[in-house]
């Protein structure tokens, strides 16, 4: 049997710091906004991602490779995903960011998970803390609100 | 980290409706930012179409021979497990209500009798919405059942469901025959319409009526049969259950519940707390799925019980009230009494836990209490 040398297309990422990344056409083309600028010529060999770092390109390029492989098995990926999002929450917001720019829907998918399993059992003030969110309501206002569903409620995490 | 929660919605929206109803409730006072987006419209869809856990029990008092309604209606969450006693939940409803039927986060409910214009109401007790059927006939006794569906019965605009009345008349007068009919009201329509189709069973509805599972309802019965009626089709049923009562020495107990989007049918008699799923209706074909013996439920809850097997079986006659009684059944929970105590079971293991002495409920609690299954949900169903 030939073998087969077909070249691989690759592709030149260029990230917000000017670093560039060389990855291969078929990883790349993952990402919606790449394939369609791939697609509508509008890119020339170097694609500029102007909203993505070079830190988190490279985690994202490690989780492209990985989806990628049809070899990989359902589980398996599974478990790649869930290990993939043991991140620290300000990683998954980056991840988050970079991968709705780039529409990768199962990656977003994920983090957002991610996310929504962190914050399930939080008190409102962790969320404000981690959020950064400036409580704007007024004592009244807010005592009003938690005894709106009083009785829906049960314990939440100790912060 | 502001721009992920400040510069467009479609990623707050996508994490928040990912978060259980009841986590989000407690997070609308976060912010005023948070608040507005979790009562958006825009995520109200997203939040409604999802398989929402169970949340907890709605539980209400009934007289044994006097014929007034009992108001106080307690709220018994599944996670804490303890009883709040409080009869304040619906109290956004213009009267006292019984509690009849809920189906997906709505509550179906009447007036307590005596009403000057007696009303049937459909209320989300979350976002405190409530409408107002008119009731043409009103009865007491009758037994109504809800039936909203959120991944068909949601529109754009408003949101549908159907409630049905089910009726038991005689078929002729000379004979002892009954039957049940059925008049269906949608809210789609605004109108009540008696669906032609009829069911000859002269057994009585009792305990869980009108468990709504994927346009079908259900209703026990008293005489080891379980009433059906399929709204798409208009078409009424009895589906006999896996085991008839005659079948063991004692009397046994039952109700029926819908877990994982099928009906079940949970059984307690001297052989212990067995399990069916419901295979095909046509057929009363039943799978059986669990079966627990009650020395082994004494020995797994042992804190709690002490000569389970005797006591179970020393109910020899009808007219003797039974020491294990189950309730309501949901998500694999099942809501139970045993002696003078409610406990909630964990079906698949046979944990128990107790929640509170019967007497924290009302003292009338003993006596056939309404105990509906609650989920959470944001639903709308128009502000009145």
């Amino acid at each position: 049997m030939a073998t087969t040398t077909t070249e691989t297309k690759m592709l030149t990422l260029c990230t917000s710091d000017k670093q560039q990344f060389q990855i291969e056409e078929t990883i790349a083309l993952q990402a919606v906004t790449i394939r369609n600028m791939v697609e509508d010529e509008c890119a020339s060999n170097v694609i500029p991602l102007p909203n993505v770092n070079s830190k988190i390109m490279i985690q994202i390029i490690e989780y492209l490779k990985k989806h990628v492989d049809s070899s990989v098995s359902k589980e398996d990926m599974e478990k790649f995903d869930s290990a993939f999002v043991e991140k620290k929450l300000s990683e998954i917001f980056d991840i988050i960011l970079a991968a709705n720019y780039l529409n990768i829907k199962n990656l977003l998918d994920i983090c957002c998970q991610r996310v929504a399993d962190v914050m399930k059992n939080k008190s409102p003030e962790w969320v404000r803390r981690t959020f950064n969110i400036v409580n704007d309501f007024t004592a009244e206002e807010e005592a009003k609100i938690r005894k709106e569903h009083e009785w829906a409620f049960e314990g939440v995490d100790e912060d | 980290m502001d721009e992920l929660w400040f510069q467009n919605n479609d990623i707050p929206i996508d994490v928040l409706s990912r978060l259980p109803t009841k986590a989000l409730l407690s997070l609308k006072c976060v912010s005023k930012e948070f608040h507005s987006l979790i009562s958006d419209c825009s995520i109200l869809p997203l939040l409604v179409k999802r398989a929402e856990q169970l949340s907890g029990f709605f539980f209400q008092e009934r007289f044994q021979w006097c014929d007034d309604d009992i108001k106080a209606i307690s709220y018994i969450p599944v996670e804490r497990g303890e009883a709040d006693v409080q009869c304040t939940i619906l109290d956004f409803l213009p009267e006292s209500v019984v509690i009849l039927a809920s189906s997906n986060g709505l509550i179906c409910c009447r007036s307590c009798f005596p009403s000057p214009q007696p009303a049937i109401y459909v209320c989300n007790p979350l976002n405190k919405e409530w409408v107002s059927l008119q009731w043409p006939a009103p009865d007491k006794g009758s037994s109504l059942a809800l039936a909203f569906d959120p991944f068909r019965d949601l529109l754009d605009v408003s949101t549908n469901f159907r409630v049905v009345t089910v009726c038991q008349t005689e078929t002729d007068t000379d004979a002892d025959d009954y039957h049940f009919s059925f008049d269906i009201y949608s809210s789609a329509m605004g109108v009540w319409r008696k669906s032609v189709e009829i069911c000859q069973c002269n057994h009585n509805l009792f305990k869980n009526k009108g468990i709504f599972i994927g346009g079908v309802l259900y209703w026990l019965t008293d005489g080891d049969q379980i009433l059906m009626f399929d709204l798409e089709n208009e078409l009424a049923l009895l589906i006999m259950v896996p085991l008839p009562s005659t079948q063991f020495k004692t009397i046994p107990e039952m109700c029926i519940g819908e877990s994982e989007g099928r009906l079940h049918y949970v059984l307690i008699s001297e052989d212990g707390l067995q399990l069916w799923v419901l295979e095909d209706h046509f057929a009363s074909q039943w799978e059986f799925r669990y079966s627990i013996s009650l020395e082994k439920l004494e020995e797994e809850n042992s804190q709690y019980f002490y000569h389970l097997p005797e006591r179970v079986a020393s109910r020899v006659t009808i007219d003797r009230a039974p020491w294990m009684n189950p309730l309501a059944f949901k998500d694999g929970m099942l809501f139970m009494r045993v002696s003078a105590d409610i406990y909630l079971c964990q079906i698949e293991t046979g944990k128990m836990k107790k929640v509170c002495s019967l007497s924290a409920l009302g003292s009338n609690s003993y006596f056939s209490p309404i105990v509906l299954p609650y989920t959470m949900s944001l639903v709308p169903l128009g502000r009145a």
